[in-house]
């Protein structure tokens, strides 16, 4: 078996109520290589949280999920709570968009990076405390000791996510989920938890799955990317291939709108239309009503899975080859 | 704000109006049951003189403590007059009260808070220690002082009842109003020349007094429950007003052997407060979303 | 932390001032001859004069006011019109009455109510949680006074279990002596040995608990469930559930300390609804406490008593509140950052 990490095949979560029933993934499908860090990429609603917090069981029990999730190679789906937490900070370990509210105000730092270490490993109280602060230094925070014992009010926003990063790391985890975790963060600090999750996966071999909404930072930092649009991945391959000669039109869109050097403000592009309608079953492609490329077929049928290249694949009709970026640069602007 | 914010912000996804009441609808039957059984109650206050079968007040010591029987709905007390008259025309009662008193502490809490809330300072400080000091007496207490000074009687328990309760509204209606001082169309006003006095009534009030008319709805029953306990202890209503607080006072010595004396009135209060307090549960959730998901 | 307190303690002294304010204004400014108020009907001239003096009716109010708050501040709330004696004295031996029953009612509130709303919160939705909303909502439309009365008819009127008034069986306060040590029966009973009145005691004090508590459990409960809720909510929970932390340790230790800060808040407003709701529990089961007195006191004018009892009742309210918001500082780190 192939090392990956995280194996997401035809993952379907519906989230039923009284009111209707929302499709929120529909066939999503990618992986996490062992080492590598994938970037997961979509707008809001997209189901990129959806599937991250799927692929810990932490939907809850109203989340009707199918399909197969691999954790380090075990199933994830229709499992007990209790074999669940085996996993959880054990062999995965997660860290949230805003460390502020993920972290509980009424207990110290060091406390709560503690209790997680030892909630899911076995070891000597002593034992723990030198390793939080390693893993303290790990994430560079400066004077460990004293960031220890201080509240999360007393800390900065990069400060506390480099505790939520502690606190994975504490737990040695094969795989790291990052929901968006410098969404939040001012850009010199985003810069900065970058620079520090590069490191971390080269000194301990990490694999991570990276959400974010920021193409920017995934070609800052991901080896490998996937795109999402309305619950399922249009577009998956490496990051230079997949930002540099996107297949897929919605990737070639996104990639439009991230405002180049140079570029004025009338020449700002957007994609026009809207995220569809998730509690309404959707025929065909999802993006087809916004497309550039849509014909006939897309409308009827769901786009098939092409290889671009050897890693890089796209689910769409028309897309037939790589699309060369100058094409997209010189012609269609808004 | 949870990470799965961003999936729920999509305007596509959000249910049609008819929805929305429907579903509201058969997830809040009590609000409904509530909200009728108040309106049957206040068209019973209304309609009293028409629907009473007998005269309240009228005195027949030959038909004393009868039991509940098809003349007597609810029987008659110590003093031989029908408990069911009785109790529907303290219906009238017990919904002046509870509008007297809101209205009354409202009347004194709001214009306290929109001036504490929006001028700040010297004047916030000492118009919420004097809140305050009222908010000190223990419920009931400062009623019962202040009674005792003035009298007994409904308006002064009334009177009262609001003196102790205004507090909660001043402080509603500033924390409101602070929020929305730091809204910028009120610096837009205020660059544009327009007085204080001006932009609290026009701009700051009508965007605070919601969270006082939740509460007052809340309230209402609250303040039903506090002027039948002070008819109770004898400070409250005097005869010949009838309120069911007082007739349960009348009650006390006979009870235990007629029980109809006090179970009626009792229920009629408990009926009340209830559908009162479904009602204003409902229009909480109504107009403060951030409660809905507390159900 | 000092400071904390050195800030909260002048806050409740300036409040206190402002209840003396208004009880001074009760006293003097309305209606009616303060002398009369404080002398009842038909005084003799004497008593006239005395008074006068004492009360300094003849000085600007500011001295009158500064001479009030010397006799309240020293404990002196006058005499009660009814018993003659000094209300302080009054209201000294008939608090532990009242404390008894309202110390019994706050616990069974807190132990009862507080599980029961975590409880419901956990299990949202479930046939816990929709009897303890149904209790909830019944229990807050019930009137205080009938609560009371309809206890009494059932276990007194129908089932003859249990007295119905009073503090204790009055032969079995005649028989069989005991010191009043701390004035709480319960205690000073059992520190005698007396068995039997130690019972009396104990049964005499089911109904007048039971009632206070029933209107505040009901308060207590809902809140700590939508407390809970709410903080179920939050996102460090998931954090919690996302390194696999147990439910159970989630719930009560977690979860648990987040509820904590507004169920003090609540403990706080329901003592004092207690301290309240015991002149109606008094008066409805003849208990010999201060809700009792001051409702005799109203009935016959005696004024300096009301005024006494409410001005003690209020420090005492103002006390508890003071202790919460110190046990507020240590349970939350955020009030303690600068």
């Amino acid at each position: 078996m192939s090392d990956k990490v995280l194996e997401i095949r035809n993952l379907n979560v519906t989230f039923p109520s009284l009111e209707r029933n929302v499709h929120a993934i529909r066939n999503c499908t990618l992986h996490v290589n062992r080492g590598e860090i994938l970037g997961l990429v979509g707008e809001s609603g997209s189901g990129k949280s959806v599937t991250s917090m799927a692929a810990l069981g932490l939907l809850g029990s109203s989340a009707r999920v199918k399909g197969n999730i691999r954790v380090v190679g075990r199933e994830i789906i229709d499992r007990s709570e209790a074999e669940l937490q085996e996993i959880r900070g054990r062999k995965v370990a997660m860290i949230f968009q805003n460390p502020f509210t993920a972290l509980n105000p009424f207990f110290q730092v060091g406390r709560q990076v503690l209790d997680a270490l030892l909630n899911s490993h076995f070891m000597s109280k002593e034992e723990a405390r030198k390793r939080v602060f390693q893993a303290f230094k790990d994430v560079h925070l400066p004077d460990p000791e004293i960031a220890f014992n201080r509240y999360p009010h007393q800390m900065s926003g990069g400060q506390l996510q480099r505790v939520m990063i502690a606190m994975a790391l504490v737990c040695e985890p094969e795989l790291l989920i990052a929901d968006e975790p410098t969404t939040a963060l001012d850009v010199t600090v985003q810069a900065q938890i970058i620079l520090l999750l590069r490191e971390l996966v080269a000194k301990k071999n990490l694999s991570i799955l990276f959400i974010t909404h920021d193409l920017g930072v995934v070609a800052a930092l991901c080896d490998r990317v996937a795109v999402m649009y309305a619950g399922m991945v249009v577009e998956s391959g490496p990051v230079v291939d997949v930002l540099a000669t996107p297949s897929h039109p919605y990737t070639s869109a996104l990639m439009k709108t991230v405002p180049a050097l140079g570029q004025t403000k009338d020449d700002l592009s957007y994609i026009p239309g809207q995220v569809p309608d998730m509690s309404v079953p959707i025929i065909g492609c999802a993006f087809a009503e916004r497309c550039t490329k849509v014909s006939e077929v897309c409308h009827k049928q769901a786009p098939p899975r092409r290889a671009v290249r050897t890693d890089q694949f796209s689910f769409c009709h028309n897309a037939s080859g790589p699309v060369a970026l100058d094409e997209i640069v010189a012609g269609g602007r808004l | 704000m949870s990470s799965l914010d961003g999936f729920q912000a999509n305007p596509a996804l959000q249910p049609s109006w008819t929805r929305r009441i429907s579903h509201f609808a058969s997830t809040n039957t009590l609000l409904f049951v509530g909200g009728g059984i108040f309106l049957l109650i206040i068209l019973a206050a209304l309609f009293a003189p028409w629907i009473v079968p007998f005269e309240p007040n009228k005195i027949d010591f030959s038909h004393k403590l009868l039991a509940p029987s098809l003349e007597h709905l609810m029987g008659t007390d110590a003093l031989g007059r029908d408990i069911f008259s009785r109790v529907v025309y303290g219906a009238q009662t017990s919904l002046i009260i509870g509008i007297t008193v809101l209205a009354i502490s409202m009347a004194i809490g709001v214009p306290i808070g929109l001036a504490a809330g929006y001028f700040g300072g010297k004047v916030d400080m000492l118009l919420m220690r004097i809140s305050d000091i009222f908010l000190a007496f223990p419920p009931l207490l400062l009623p019962i002082a202040i009674t005792a000074a003035l009298g007994a009687g409904l308006f002064n328990a009334m009177l009262a009842l609001a003196i102790s309760w205004f507090p909660w509204y001043a402080r509603i209606v500033r924390g409101s109003v602070m929020a929305i001082r730091k809204e910028l169309y009120i610096d837009a006003a205020r660059a544009m020349g327009v007085g204080s006095l001006r932009i609290m009534f026009r701009h700051a009030l009508p965007n605070s007094w919601t969270p006082a008319i939740v509460q007052g709805s809340m309230d209402f029953g609250y303040t039903i429950l506090a002027a039948a306990s002070l008819s109770f202890i004898g400070i409250g209503a005097k005869p010949p007003t009838i309120e069911w607080g007082l007739m349960v006072a009348l009650s006390r010595s006979k009870f235990l052997d007629y029980w109809w004396t006090a179970a009626f009135p009792g229920l009629a209060i408990f009926v009340t407060v209830l559908a009162v307090n479904l009602l204003g549960d409902g229009i909480r959730d109504m107009l403060d979303p951030k409660y809905r998901s507390a159900r | 932390m000092i400071k904390y307190v050195a800030q909260r303690l002048a806050l409740m002294i300036v409040i206190l001032a402002g209840v003396m304010v208004v009880t001074f204004a009760l006293s003097r400014v309305l209606p009616g001859s303060p002398i009369e108020m404080m002398l009842g009907h038909r005084p003799t001239q004497e008593q006239i004069d005395l008074a006068r003096a004492k009360l300094h009716v003849d000085e600007p109010i500011y001295t009158q006011f500064s001479y009030y708050v010397a006799d309240m501040v020293r404990g002196d709330f006058g005499e009660s019109l009814r018993t003659g004696r000094p209300v302080l004295e009054d209201v000294l031996e008939s608090m532990t009455a009242t404390f008894e029953v309202t110390t019994l009612a706050v616990i069974l509130v807190v132990l009862v109510g507080v599980p029961l709303g975590v409880l419901s919160a956990v299990k949202q939705n479930h046939l816990v949680d929709h009897g303890a909303r149904s209790f909830s909502i019944a229990g807050m439309a019930l009137p205080v006074f009938l609560i009371g009365m309809m206890l009494q008819m059932l276990f007194y009127g129908e089932l003859s279990w249990l007295p119905l008034q009073g503090r204790m069986n009055s032969e079995i306060l005649l028989d069989y002596e005991f010191p009043r040590v701390t004035g709480l029966y319960l205690i000073d009973t059992l520190l005698a040995g007396q068995w039997l009145a130690f019972k009396s005691a104990a049964a005499h004090l089911v109904l007048p608990v039971l009632t206070l508590s029933i209107a505040s459990l009901a308060v207590v409960t809902r809140i700590t469930r939508n407390t809970m809720v709410e903080v179920l909510a939050q996102d460090y929970i998931l954090t919690l559930k996302a390194y696999g932390m147990r439910k159970r340790r989630i719930y009560f230790l977690y979860a648990l300390k987040a509820t904590l800060i507004p169920m003090l808040t609540v403990i706080g407003l329901t003592y004092g609804f207690m301290l309240g709701g015991s002149v109606v529990v008094e008066y409805v089961f003849d208990w010999p406490g201060l809700g009792g007195y001051v409702v005799g006191a109203i009935t016959k004018n005696d004024f300096p008593a009301v005024m006494g009892v409410t001005l003690f009742l209020s420090t005492i309210y103002l006390s508890v509140n003071l202790v919460i918001d110190l046990l507020y500082y240590l349970v939350d780190p955020r009030l303690r950052a600068t």
